[in-house]
């Protein structure tokens, strides 16, 4: 099911949390809704859900306007980031409950609700109650739950912020493979950048209430819209100089002068963001386009991470382990095509 | 303290090792004086035989105490009055304070003005309202026999009459139950996350199903416990008679557990202190029993 967002707002009293929103999600596909705490990616959840209602603008289920629907006319499957899984009720109870909401009869549903617990892998805890599971078994139980009806669309809020950091490399995997097995058009609400890079099929990135971009998680971290993406998405963060354009360079300041393609059009003298991923630098290239001197180096296995200082600044780079350098060397610089972004210093525009 | 660590090391340890008995005493005193002791002696004084209160005197120990009260025509009635008290008024006044506290828990309008409305009872002194109670239940003028009037209901002798009057007591006590009952159930009903409601409601749960299958169950634990401190109460039902009927009903219909502990040494002459013992340890083997009951059920029951 193809879902649409047409000009959605939210405000609570005289707060924005959500301003002029569109978006479509593909059907059958997973889409992270990623920002950081604020940002109105749950509000987005719980308005697609029915929980909360909308300000203005209208939410489409393919051609079903839901926009004033009820919750449960919605068809819709919600895992909450506290599972919310009923402590007194079985494992088997807990997946069977919107059956039994249904009045399914009880064979049917237990029936389905066993086929449920099959797919998230929970069949083997039927009989328990939620607080002898752990975490990861909980959350998967609360998928099971919001699968049973066969949702059109299934609703994620931060399901894996309870958990810890292996349990939740795992569960994500899980989330992802029982998604592509049913099939089911997802929404994967985190504040977490990694997290969404590897799950989604499409990453909506958002700051107060705004969408910044929509695109595959390739395309965010290599053509970032602007610089909030930029800074948003990569590990370690992207490096980030301050400077001004001179002859259809970059001067950083009290830097060097970095020569760069594609900045033709710009005026002498306007002020820009020069960001650049640590593994977009070339440290001793043979086409340089500008030096720096090196601060120190921290040997870690497959590579070398080095802090250069560029002019007032202190960047990182990857470098091949076999490279030998040192603190106080003098390098010339080169860069790679892709992970090296110009914006405007003003709006945070991407100007290359 | 310290100079005494190095003078006298046997004096310093035992300072030490009675310094806690010394802040609990206070404490401990008060117990075993108003408390411990009373317990006990009551304990002892219901198997002596013919114990004189005053001179102290009696004549040895024995059974006999119990085998007088157990057989006592007044006491059988007293454990049938009690019982029918407590299945009477404790489902009700538990049905009722749940219904209520779920309402009180929902954002309506004038929830403060309800919530003081509910609580008044536990705050106003309870002969006063007792005789409130008695004027409304007042035969010719009485404020419930005009209300059932208005949907020409024949007026009841809610006080005089044998057949009616254990309905007055017990509606009564219903109402005098409730406040501390509700309080105990809002706060359990605050306790439970509201994203189960959420979460069922997304599901397309209704209201009453939500109540039966989330609510009542989430809320047990609150449930039980105040089942069993009203039980206690209930089972110890006395204060209620005096302001409604100065005495224990018509004739003694109403002749309670506890009237029948408190006659054997006020109406009787002279007092009969182990009858009185007796029957106290009787009640309280009944109540532990009773508690003991719904413990059980509880265990099955949680979650």
């Amino acid at each position: 099911m193809e879902v649409r967002l047409e000009n959605l707002t939210k405000h609570f009293g005289k707060t924005a949390a959500v301003e002029n929103f569109n978006a479509v999600l593909d059907s059958g596909e997973l889409t992270c809704l990623l920002g950081p705490s604020g940002c109105g990616k749950s509000t987005i959840l719980n308005m697609l859900s029915g929980i909360i209602p909308v300000t203005s603008g209208k939410i489409w289920f393919d051609n079903r306007d839901v926009t004033d629907m009820e919750p449960a006319d919605r068809g819709i499957g919600l895992v909450f980031q506290n599972y919310a899984l009923y402590p007194h009720m079985s494992v088997m109870d807990n997946i069977a409950f919107p059956l039994e909401i249904k009045n399914v009869a009880k064979d049917e549903r237990r029936e389905k609700a066993f086929e449920m617990a099959k797919l998230v892998h929970v069949d083997n805890f039927l009989d328990r109650k939620p607080g002898q599971l752990s975490g990861g078994q909980q959350q998967r139980v609360a998928i099971a739950r919001a699968l049973i009806k066969q949702p059109q669309l299934l609703l994620l809020d931060e399901p894996l912020s309870n958990l810890d950091a292996r349990l939740r490399i795992e569960m994500r995997e899980e989330i992802r493979r029982i998604q592509l097995e049913t099939g089911v058009t997802s929404v994967f609400v985190t504040h977490d950048q990694e997290e969404a890079m590897s799950i989604s099929d499409s990453i909506i990135l958002m700051k107060l209430g705004v969408l910044q971009q929509e695109a595959q998680p390739q395309e965010l971290y290599d053509e970032p819209a602007n610089e909030f993406v930029a800074d948003f998405l990569g590990t370690p963060p992207i490096n980030k100089v301050f400077g001004h354009i001179e002859n259809g360079g970059i001067r950083i300041e009290s830097g060097p002068l970095c020569k760069l393609s594609g900045l033709e059009n710009i005026k002498e003298g306007h002020k820009v963001h020069f960001s650049i991923r640590a593994e977009s630098f070339l440290v001793n290239s043979s086409d340089p386009v500008m030096d720096a001197r090196v601060i120190r180096v921290f040997v870690m296995g497959k590579e070398k991470l080095v802090y250069l200082k560029l002019g007032d600044f202190e960047v990182r780079a990857y470098i091949d382990s076999d490279q030998e350098l040192k603190a106080g060397d003098r390098v010339q610089i080169g860069l790679r095509r892709k992970g090296v972004f110009v914006f405007d210093a003003e709006t945070g525009e991407r100007i290359r | 303290m310290n100079r005494l660590k190095e003078k006298n090391r046997g004096l310093y340890l035992f300072l030490k090792k009675i310094k806690p008995l010394l802040y609990l005493a206070p404490f401990a005193v008060g117990v075993i004086v108003f408390s411990l002791y009373p317990i006990v002696n009551v304990l002892i004084m219901s198997f002596k035989k013919n114990y004189k209160y005053l001179t102290g005197a009696y004549d040895g120990f024995g059974f006999d105490n119990y085998i007088y009260v157990l057989n006592s025509r007044d006491f059988k009635n007293a454990i049938g009055v009690t019982f029918k008290y407590v299945l009477v008024a404790i489902p009700v006044s538990m049905c009722l304070s749940i219904v209520i506290a779920t309402l009180l828990n929902k954002n309506i309008k004038l929830r403060a003005f309800f919530q003081t409305a509910y609580f008044l009872p536990m705050v106003t002194s309870v002969t006063a309202v007792g005789l409130t109670w008695k004027y409304m239940f007042n035969y010719k003028f009485g404020v419930i026999n005009w209300l059932l009037g208005l949907f020409h209901v024949e007026p009841v002798n809610w006080l005089q009459d044998p057949s009616a009057n254990f309905w007055a007591l017990a509606i009564y006590g219903i109402w005098s139950m409730m406040p501390f009952t509700i309080i105990l159930l809002l706060s359990g009903l605050q306790n439970i996350d509201p994203m189960f409601y959420t979460a069922a409601r997304v599901d397309g749960a209704k209201d009453l199903r939500i109540f039966f299958r989330i609510t009542v169950p989430l809320l047990s634990p609150t449930i039980f416990l105040v089942l069993i401190i009203n039980s206690i109460s209930a089972f110890k039902v006395f204060n209620e008679l005096f302001p409604l009927f100065s005495g224990p009903g018509v004739g003694k219909n109403l002749y309670t557990m506890v009237y029948y502990i408190y006659d054997q040494f006020r109406g009787r002459t002279p007092p009969k202190y182990g009858y009185a013992a007796a029957a106290a340890i009787i009640l309280f083997l009944i109540i532990f029993v009773f508690t003991q009951i719904q413990q059980l059920i509880q265990k099955k029951w949680k979650y």
